[in-house]
């Protein structure tokens, strides 16, 4: 076993008696956000998302930008990994029933970004709700 | 963590299907070819949304000044509808709001000949806008379409300076409510996209769809059976300054 690994077990360790014994107390102030439903399915059949949900939270980044360069520089225009399917699947409706911009908590990628505090810059240039928001 | 990722979720591994659709659509084709029916071939080719465009078309337009006409300005308001420039926030500022066509008068002091044409990104084949940029975000796509990765621009307009048609703009406010396919933004330069959104998905840029004067044409200038390969075959056509050997896309009849 290398030195690193088993400093990442320790870690993983301490890390658990710390959130068992209690301490977990120390969060509850800030809420989780509450992931809104998707809209509709986006690959026929399927109940789930493009990928296994797991697998989306930690690859979508590279998905979407693997996407953004084949469609960019080589024309792909599929539609599995584009941002805008993101959008048109998970928008987001307010109590008005009104489509979101990303400016609000609400909105599916925000809800996830503004918790852990990753302030993007996707949506300086794209739509952030689908057709126009209407 | 193991940031490999699972190639069988990749959709452009299961285009065969419709590759053989394809495949079967041009033997039909073929067969109605041969009964005597016509094919028009004067507009884009498909192209199936999982494959990369390829350098076999090169994209152009054929622009006729005789057909021009004055005081027209359908182009120019078709490609802002459709990209999302022209309106702004605040009061119109004519030298830095963004403009990726216009219409421009050009007289010749000679002879006093006036001709009025639509004047945008020209698509080079050598585009000095991609020469200098610093960081690749100016860039020629295998089919001849001259884009901007905003992703990678970094602002600087050093593009701008380079292009001789005046034909980039620098977006200068914030943006929001765009169109979907049609991505900008503050602090990136952006120029006619040919609308490629829309050469994509085979069809012709807003600008020739919205010419009522058939001024303008949409076509590869690779195929000799195309409508603007035939143009230019038959007529005398031009590319501004063409002395600085830029092989431009966007050409020009009866100036």
């Amino acid at each position: 076993m290398r030195k690193s690994q088993r400093f990442n077990i320790l870690f993983g360790l301490a890390m658990a008696a710390v959130l068992l014994s209690g301490s977990a107390a120390v969060f509850a102030g800030v809420p989780v956000p509450l992931l809104p439903e998707p809209v509709k399915s986006a690959v026929e059949g399927e109940e789930s998302c493009v990928l296994p949900e797991d697998e989306m939270r930690r690859v979508h980044m590279d998905r979407l930008k693997h996407q953004r360069d084949d469609t960019m520089h080589e024309g792909v225009r599929t539609s599995r990994f584009s941002l805008k399917e993101c959008i048109s699947c998970h928008v987001t409706k307010n109590d008005a029933g009104e489509k979101v911009s990303v400016k609000s908590r609400e909105h599916f990628c925000n809800a996830c970004h503004a918790y852990t505090g990753v302030t993007l810059d996707c949506w300086d240039c794209h739509a952030s709700q689908p057709d126009g928001g209407q | 963590m193991s940031k490999q990722i699972d190639s069988t979720h990749d959709d452009r591994q299961v285009s065969s299907g419709r590759r053989e659709f394809i495949k079967q659509t041009a033997a039909t084709a073929g067969a109605a070819l041969a009964s005597g029916a016509l094919l028009y071939t004067g507009e884009a080719s498909a192209k199936p949304a999982d494959e990369a465009v390829t350098s076999a078309q090169r994209w152009g337009i054929l622009v006729d000044t005789s057909k021009c006409a004055d005081g027209c300005n359908d182009c120019v308001n078709a490609c802002a509808s459709e990209n999302g420039w022209g309106s702004v926030e605040h009061d119109p500022r004519p030298k830095t709001d963004a403009q990726w066509i216009r219409s421009v008068t050009i007289r010749n002091k000679q002879t006093s000949a006036e001709h009025t044409l639509p004047l945008m990104c020209q698509h080079c084949e050598n585009p000095p806008c991609a020469d200098v940029c610093p960081t690749g975000a100016s860039f020629r796509r295998e089919d001849g379409i001259v884009l901007v990765d905003k992703h990678i621009c970094i602002g600087c307009r050093y593009c701008m300076m380079a292009c001789p048609y005046k034909a980039r703009s620098f977006v200068h406010e914030t943006i929001e409510n765009q169109i979907e396919y049609a991505p900008r933004g503050k602090g990136t330069v952006e120029a006619c996209t040919m609308c490629v959104h829309r050469v994509d998905d085979d069809r012709n840029p807003a600008c020739v769809e919205a010419c009522s004067h058939q001024a303008l044409t949409f076509g590869d200038l690779k195929d000799p059976n195309s409508d603007i390969a035939k143009q230019m075959k038959q007529h005398a056509t031009k590319e501004l300054r063409a002395d600085l050997g830029l092989n431009t896309g966007v050409r020009y009849k009866g100036l």
